[in-house]
Parts: C-alpha cells; structure tokens; sequence
C-alpha cells in the first residue's frame, strides 16, 4: 500500500487505510506537536485531534504525490498545537524592539545533531518557540506570523531574533559551540 | 530570505521523522484511541432515533398543555360572554303582564335573576316606586240627577283612554250609585310622610250648578284654592286640560270625579 491508495481508502473510511497513515506520519507528527507544546501527553492529544481532522476532511484533500500528505498533515498539527496554545493562554507575545542578531557559525551547526537542536528548541520560551518554529521550520513569513499573532512584523522579527540569540547562548553554554 | 543557519537547522529538524531517543509513544494505545473517537458519531447516529422520539414526545406534550389551556380560557371567555349577555338583557315582562294583543305562546321568555351577578343585584336594589301624588278615587259620584234627564244604557260603558301615568279607574254605571247620603265615610289618605284628611265635598250636578249661582261660584272657589276638583268623565279632554278653567261645553255630562290633592 502506498500514500495514494491510502487516501483512496481513507475516502471510503477504510480502517486499514487509516491505520496505515496514522503508522506511517504519527511519529512525525508528534514530533511536530512537541516542538510547539512541549509537554508529550498534550503533543500526543493535540496529534490524535489532527488526525481525527484530517480523516474527517479527507474528501477535500487531492493527492499530489508523497510529500503532500505529510504536508496537510504538518499543517493541520501546526493548526491544533497554535489552537491549544491559545486556549491555554501560553502565547503571550509582547512588542519589543528588534534586536541585533548573532551570526552563528555554518560549520559549527552543521556538526550538532538534530536531537540535540530538537532539545535545545524543546527549552525555548514558548513565544520565542513559536515564532522560531514557524519562521525556520514551518517557514511562514513573518507578515503571515504577524497576522496569525496579530502582532507587527517588526516584533516577529525581534521575536525570531531574540530566538537565535538564546540558542547562541544555550549552545555556548553547553559548549556545542566555540 | 533564509540565512544558512536556518536551512542547517530546518533541514535537521525535518529529519527527525522519528522519535528521538528518550521519548516513549504507545502508537497502538493512540490508535486505538482515534478509533474510539472515530467510532463516536456512529454511537451518536445510534443514539438519535431516541432523541428524535424525545423530541416529538415533548412537542406532542407542548401541543397538549397549549391546547388545554386554550380551551379552558375558551371556557372562561364563553361564561364572561354569556354573563355579560345576560346580565345585558333587561328583564321582560311576564306574559301575564304583557298586553293582551302582545301575548303569544312562546313569545316571551320571562326574565329569569342571575344568582351571583352584579346586574341582578342592581336589580333587587330598584328604586321604590314614587307614590303617586293625585290619587284618584273609584268613587263615581252623582249627587242628583235629575228625572226628566235620559238614563245612558248599561251597554254604554265608559271606554275613556286611560293615561299612561294615571291610575286606571274604576268605571262604575251611574245607575250603580246609591244614595250619597248612605255613602261610606271618606277614608283619610295616610303617608309615611304627612297624613292629609280630605274634607267631604258635595257633588252637584252641572245642570243644577246653572241654576244656582251660588254653587257656582262655590265650585269655581275650592277650585282656585286647589281644594278639591270636579272634572266630567264623558270630556278627557277637559279631564287633563287646566281644571281651573271652567268649560261649559261640557255641562252634559252627569259624573263627576272627586280627586284628592295632596
């Protein structure tokens, strides 16, 4: 069984079909959840209720090769963990001024594991977090993020920034980095 | 636009399409639980034949409360109409009372009182009838008559129109009168009020009143003191003009009634 023939099946509520998706993107998916929220059990409520959505919008959705599940998926997951965020009040962005960025070098990044930069995102303030997430990771601009928060480019910038700076210093301190 | 540090970091956190290590996932407990959830609303189709049947019992009830409580308002509508149609209908007279050209079979219902209504008690609560002030006596009276003058026959009973606001008197023939002499003594009219004696007056006839110029002149006296009156049966004309005012055209006449003023 491939994606494709997953969908279709996933259309006629097919349970094997199903099953199939949820083995193939939930360890993904969760993965997804718990760079936004942290907390595993929250991150494995928020991806069940994702894939509850996505099988119940599953008519809607045109197949359009391999990545484009994982696709929908992500953002439908991003969709849920910035809704739980806000319904737990944990996405308090504030204004601030943009702050001057610290270039990272290349090489030093490129030799830290993405279990351990998964980790040290995982230790983020949850607005600083988000912001990161959405901008590197997810890579909405920050005009879309600013929309979403209802917040300035400008402080979504200063967010992102201010992200960077804290991984620096996390890194330093955990001397990753030189 | 990406910096190199943000690709590094976006491509390796891509990669993480498993688990990292340390972090333990029950992927049959969570299936197993999106089942559940996923198997809920065919639990709740289930369910909705009861709730449906809920639903029309509880408006079947609504409908009947509704209903009943019109009805009885209804009810109690048609019983203020009713009450207040009767308590509107005067009271009509008794066939017994009616005239007699008026009296059918079945023409008149007679008036029958309302327990408990407000008009019915108006009704028992009627003004007394005002006593009327000029009582007019049954007495027909000829003093004299006189032998050459011709008797009227019985047949011709007197038919006068009789006065709504008058009390029908009694006609008797003149033939039934007696000896005034052997007449009953006056009886004196007594109100709660005030009590007046009527002085016996004599009555003569016109034609002898003629004769005599003294009587006359007696006649017209007690007529301007409003004493007592005289006014021929045979002129109802005359009988409700001014009785001050003496008409000679009516001397034929040979009754006479006696009115007491009071």
């Amino acid at each position: 069984m491939n994606d494709q023939k997953a969908i279709e099946g996933c259309k006629k509520q097919d349970r094997i079909s199903q099953k199939y998706l949820f083995d193939t993107y939930s360890d993904g998916m969760l993965m997804v959840c718990l760079r936004y929220v942290k907390n595993l059990p929250d991150a494995e409520e928020i991806m069940l209720n994702g894939f509850f959505n996505f099988f119940k919008t599953i008519d809607r959705f045109i197949y359009n090769g391999n990545t484009g599940v994982g696709g929908w998926l992500k953002k439908i997951m991003v969709n849920e963990c910035l809704m739980f965020l806000r319904r737990k009040g944990g996405l308090k962005i504030v204004e601030e001024q943009l702050a001057a960025e610290v270039s990272i070098d290349d090489g030093q990044i490129s030799r830290i594991s993405a279990n351990e930069i998964f980790q040290l995102i995982m230790e983020l303030p949850p607005g600083y977090r988000t912001v990161f997430n959405m901008a590197v990771v997810e890579e909405y601009s920050h005009k879309e993020i600013a929309a979403m928060f209802n917040i300035t480019e400008g402080t979504s910038k200063s967010q992102l920034s201010k992200a960077k700076n804290l991984l620096q210093k996390m890194l330093k301190e955990k001397k990753m980095v030189l | 636009m990406k910096t190199g540090t943000e690709k590094i970091l976006k491509d390796k956190i891509d990669s993480l399409g498993t688990l990292s290590g340390g972090i333990v996932f029950g992927k049959e407990e969570a299936w197993d639980k999106l089942q559940t959830r996923m198997d809920a609303p065919a639990k709740r189709v289930a369910l909705l034949p009861w709730f449906s049947a809920a639903a029309v019992l509880l408006v079947l009830i609504t409908i009947f409360a509704v209903y009943n409580s019109t009805t009885s308002n209804l009810s109690i509508s048609k019983n203020k109409i009713e009450t207040s149609t009767k308590a509107n209908i005067p009271s009509v007279a008794t066939a017994s009372e009616m005239p007699e050209g008026n009296q059918t079979k079945n023409s008149v219902v007679p008036a029958q009182p309302l327990p408990q209504q407000p008009i019915a008690k108006k009704t028992e609560k009627q003004i007394p009838p005002v006593e009327p002030k000029v009582e007019i006596t049954n007495e027909v009276v000829a003093e004299t008559i006189p032998e050459n003058l011709p008797v009227a026959p019985k047949t011709t009973a007197i038919t006068e129109p009789v006065h709504p606001s008058k009390i029908p008197t009694k006609v008797v023939h003149v033939s039934e009168l007696g000896n005034p002499a052997k007449e009953p003594p006056q009886q004196t009219f007594n109100n709660n009020t005030a009590s007046v004696d009527v002085k016996k007056i004599p009555v003569v006839h016109l034609n002898d009143l003629t004769k005599q110029k003294d009587l006359i002149n007696q006649f017209e006296g007690r007529m301007k003191d409003n004493i007592a009156v005289s006014i021929p049966l045979f002129s109802p004309a005359a009988r409700y003009s001014n009785p001050d005012v003496y008409n000679p055209e009516y001397n034929t006449s040979r009754n006479f009634l006696k009115i007491k003023i009071n």
